[in-house]
């Protein structure tokens, strides 16, 4: 509760987490007020401020519409990512930190590997054996399961050095078993690190979709913001100058990021102090 | 000197850390025994392996060589051992998790106990146990551990003791973060459990002064080995070993005055 | 045996395993494909076989099963079942064949444009990537450097403009800038061009006119590569200098009046290792790194081929690009490794006690 007090009292935050806010409620509110539709409903690149207020893409569609949709496949995607990547990356550094021995040095091993393996590369090779059936999802998965290992390095430095606290020792002769020490005597004290690295992930998962979409293996059952970008390009909006078919999704993924940016590091700024201590 | 009725017996008790090039041998070598009922106290600088020596003794590092017996068997991490063997340890700011109450941290020690106290049973034993260390219940009621001072804190440590009437306590430096007046009060609660419980006290220090004043035995641990044992007057008044000597070489004036 | 030699043997070390990790990328650069997998030859087929007679189609899929390396081969010959049906290879088989040509350099052939092999391809596509990269990375990681030094111990109103603009260029995604920088300068003010490396009309020699043809197309993607490569080195040096500043030696280089460039010299030596080793991992990420703003840019380098490549589903050259990427990323972070080993005093310090035992 205190926390929640000091982060709101930074502006940074407070602009952040409107900004995400903001986008959250208007990809799920958008949606319910305005009559969304995919079909043509006019002519190829109608300019905007006339009947569309965003105009139409190369195929007559309505840029509010695509939108919308993008907006929230990209955040699904983000969280969808953000999510499993966090949530393994957490459980595997907190149990290799604490655990030590065989299974942590295994822990390590894989991670280190996959930390030089460009995942991004990874991500290329899998999107592009999914020819059929490269659903939002499943990218989203891809890129939750090629980015956990900096979760796992940076969590597990920090559950070895939580380990070898006191209250450990305490919890353990008070009889404790592991998975309990785990989850109520180290998971709390990393929360807020959980937490920062989260939203990183959710940030780097959003622009991972983007870019795996602008190079063309995007999903092929939605539109997302990074769809729309690459169906710009591939139709010349960029060098035509059809601004409204790049600019709207561009700006909106900046902002999507810029606010999970500056919440990371205002957050940073809140809780460091506290870890110190 | 193994005594069938040793309550701990270690038989060149050897832990060590890491492996190959980083390998460090925290404790080396130990054979002791400590008798039901006494006081002893294992005194050396910082960073002798003290506390992995404790830490061995609750069952929290295995010995990686030698032996170490509690009651004729190996110390094991089971809460049967745990109901028998409790400690208090060096930071009292450090010992509670700080995201839960003092008192709901007081009460999961029930946790270890075969039988759980009824509730209302286990709320009477927290305030006794409270009293008992000078701590009216309504002070910390609702408190986190970071909203205590370090004498409090400390002092709950030993409530915790109270509450779970171990046979042996294992007191790792309880001592060395308080002021001089805290001190006196946490040996004086040390004492009563002594007498009233009759309970087997192994007390950590890295002052021999001190060990002196509260232990039937001294064993003096310099780099992983202890390196003398015996009462605190064959300790201090005929020391036979360097490290030993320059312990006694630390204490302030005004207890060495008192000691010889 | 190499106890004399701590540093010889901590490379060692780490080169075996970095191997180890090469295997492993080999391995999944291979296997992945294949995981949602059809038959490669099938796409292919489908894209020429369109107007051939079924007889001649068949020789061609023959020949083409035999050039993956889809079929079981002996002296030159495919070997068929009793039905006169050739006989597949295993993905295992496959795998030994691709190991063995890629230890003969040969990446295979490249579907899009076969017969051409994929080497071909990506050496033909690579030497504008490196072009456009290298005197990027490197010109903005000094610019970058200098200005976070700068920024660090000037700090007031210089620091105050610097900071935020490099804090905000950074965090911008690099395809987002490029795409904003072609826009205006090259859509509205009309400055730049807006694709390709040269002017169409412009055959690539040594000319005068192809050089400043392909300088002008330069000039966009290098400033979007350049800004946030800058940017994200000033943040860096800034806060290392500013964290270097607070330490004594420096308030007492400052107390004794000691040049101001001196000083901050002092501040790029004690800085550097981190900043050296950003170096070493954006040169790694080289190759990979810019293949968005290539293709925004439609810049002929490797991203256009790999977007093409995939437009295509051409699965040689995936391969082929992507071991190309991964491979220069290991070496990059093995470099990187080497030079914490020689310039970190914390691990020479180990390799040190190495010596000892
Ligand atoms: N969990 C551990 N891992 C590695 N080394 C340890 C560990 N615990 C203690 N040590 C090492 O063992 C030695 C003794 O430590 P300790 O028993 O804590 O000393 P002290 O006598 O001050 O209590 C120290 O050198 C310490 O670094
Ligand atoms: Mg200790």
């Amino acid at each position: 509760m205190k926390l929640l007090k000091n982060l709101l009292k930074s502006p940074m935050f407070v602009a952040g987490i409107t900004l995400f806010l903001g986008t959250i409620i208007l990809a799920l509110i958008g949606p319910l007020t305005y009559p969304i539709t995919l079909e043509r409903v006019g002519s190829q690149y109608s300019t905007p401020f006339g009947r569309f207020f965003l105009g139409t893409d190369h195929l007559g569609r309505d840029y509010i519409s695509l939108l919308l949709r993008g907006l929230r496949a990209s955040l699904y995607v983000g969280f969808l990512a953000g999510t499993i990547a966090t949530t393994i990356g957490t459980l595997l550094g907190i149990y290799g930190g604490f655990k030590g021995g065989i299974i942590d040095d295994m822990i390590n091993m894989i991670t280190n590997l996959f930390i030089v393996i460009p995942s991004f590369v990874v991500l290329i090779l899998i999107s592009g054996s999914f020819e059929d059936g490269r659903s939002l999802t499943l990218i989203g998965l891809i890129i939750g399961l090629t980015t956990w290992p900096w979760t796992a390095r940076a969590v597990r430095a920090q559950s070895a050095a939580i380990k070898s606290k006191d209250h450990i020792s305490l919890a353990r002769i008070n009889g404790d078993g592991t998975l309990l020490v785990l989850l109520k005597h180290i998971l709390p004290y990393l929360a807020s690190y959980v937490f920062m690295v989260f939203i990183l992930q959710v940030a780097s998962g959003i622009l991972s979709e983007a870019a795996i979409s602008m190079i063309g293996l995007g999903p092929l059952d939605s539109i997302s913001l990074g769809t729309i970008l690459n169906q710009a390009k591939n139709n010349g909006a960029l060098g035509d100058g059809v601004w409204w078919a790049f600019i709207p999704s561009t700006i909106m993924i900046t902002v999507i990021v810029f606010a999970l940016y500056l919440i990371n590091t205002s957050a940073e700024g809140v809780f460091n102090p506290r870890l110190r201590k | 000197m193994l005594n069938k009725n040793s309550i701990f017996a270690a038989n060149n008790c050897t832990r060590e850390f890491g492996t190959g090039k980083k390998i460090v041998r925290a404790v080396d070598n130990t054979t002791f025994s400590i008798e039901s009922g006494e006081i002893v106290s294992i005194v050396g600088g910082s960073g002798c392996g003290k506390s992995v020596l404790a830490k061995m003794m609750l069952g929290l590092y295995k010995p990686t060589d030698g032996t170490l017996l509690y009651n004729n068997a190996p110390v094991t991490n089971t809460k049967i051992h745990w109901r028998e063997v409790q400690a208090v340890f060096q930071d009292p700011f450090s010992c509670f998790n700080q995201f839960f109450t003092i008192r709901s941290q007081l009460k999961d020690a029930f946790g270890i106990l075969q039988e759980k106290p009824s509730h209302k049973e286990i709320e009477k034993r927290i305030d006794n146990a409270l009293l008992a260390v000078n701590i009216k219940p309504h002070e910390i009621s609702g408190k986190y551990p970071f909203e205590l001072s370090g004498g409090q804190m400390q002092r709950m440590l030993l409530a915790r003791i109270f509450i779970l009437r171990p046979k042996v306590l294992i007191a790792d430096e309880p001592t060395s973060m308080v002021d001089a007046c805290v001190r006196a009060n946490i040996l004086d609660y040390l004492m009563k459990l002594k007498e009233e419980l009759k309970m087997t006290i192994v007390f950590v220090t890295h002052d021999i002064g001190l060990a002196y004043y509260v232990s039937d035995r001294l064993f003096i641990m310099h780099n992983g080995r202890i390196v003398e044992q015996g009462t605190p007057d064959e300790v201090t008044l005929s020391p036979r070993s360097e490290h030993t000597v320059r312990l006694l070489e630390d204490i302030p004036e005004i207890h060495r005055a008192w000691i010889c | 045996m190499l106890k004399q030699y701590p540093s010889l043997r901590y490379i060692l070390q780490r080169g075996v395993w970095y191997l180890l990790t090469f295997a492993v990328a080999v391995i999944i650069n291979f296997f992945l494909p294949r995981l949602g997998s059809h038959n490669p030859v099938d796409i292919i087929m489908g894209k020429f076989s369109a107007g051939m007679s079924s007889e001649a189609a068949r020789a061609k899929e023959e020949a083409y099963l035999k050039e993956f390396g889809l079929v079981k081969v002996r002296n030159g010959e495919i070997l068929r079942d009793a039905a006169g049906k050739p006989l597949k290879t295993s993905n295992t088989e496959q795998f030994v064949n691709y190991i063995k040509m890629c230890f003969k350099g040969d990446l295979g052939t490249s579907f899009q444009k076969y017969p051409k092999k994929v080497l071909q391809v990506i050496i033909e596509a690579i030497p504008w990537t490196i072009a456009l990269q290298l005197p990027t990375i490197l010109l903005g990681w000094i610019t970058g450097n200098v200005l976070g030094a700068l920024a660090a111990y000037r700090r007031g109103a210089f620091d105050r403009v610097l900071f935020p603009a490099a804090l905000f260029i950074s965090a911008l995604p690099s395809f987002v800038f490029g795409m904003l920088l072609l826009y205006y300068f090259s859509v509205v003010m009309n400055w730049f061009p807006a694709m390709g490396g040269y002017a169409d009309a412009i055959v690539p020699s040594l000319s005068f006119e192809f050089i400043q043809s392909a300088a002008y197309h330069y000039l966009l993607p290098f400033l979007s590569i350049f800004c946030i490569l800058a940017g994200g080195q000033a943040i860096g040096m800034r806060s290392m200098g500013i964290y270097e500043l607070g330490t004594d030696y420096i308030k007492y280089a400052k107390w004794l009046g000691l040049k101001e460039s001196r000083i901050i010299g002092w501040l790029f030596r004690n800085a550097m290792l981190p900043q050296l080793t950003g170096l070493a991992l954006s040169l790694g990420t080289m190759i990979g790194g810019a293949l968005i703003t290539e293709m925004i840019f439609s810049y002929p380098g490797l991203g256009m081929a790999i977007l093409t490549t995939i437009q295509n589903n051409d699965y040689p050259m995936i391969q082929g690009c992507t071991l190309l990427i991964t491979t220069s990323v290991l070496l990059a972070n093995f470099t990187v490794d080497i030079l914490i080993g020689f310039l970190d005093p914390r691990v020479k310090a180990g390799l040190r006690i190495g010596k000892g035992n």
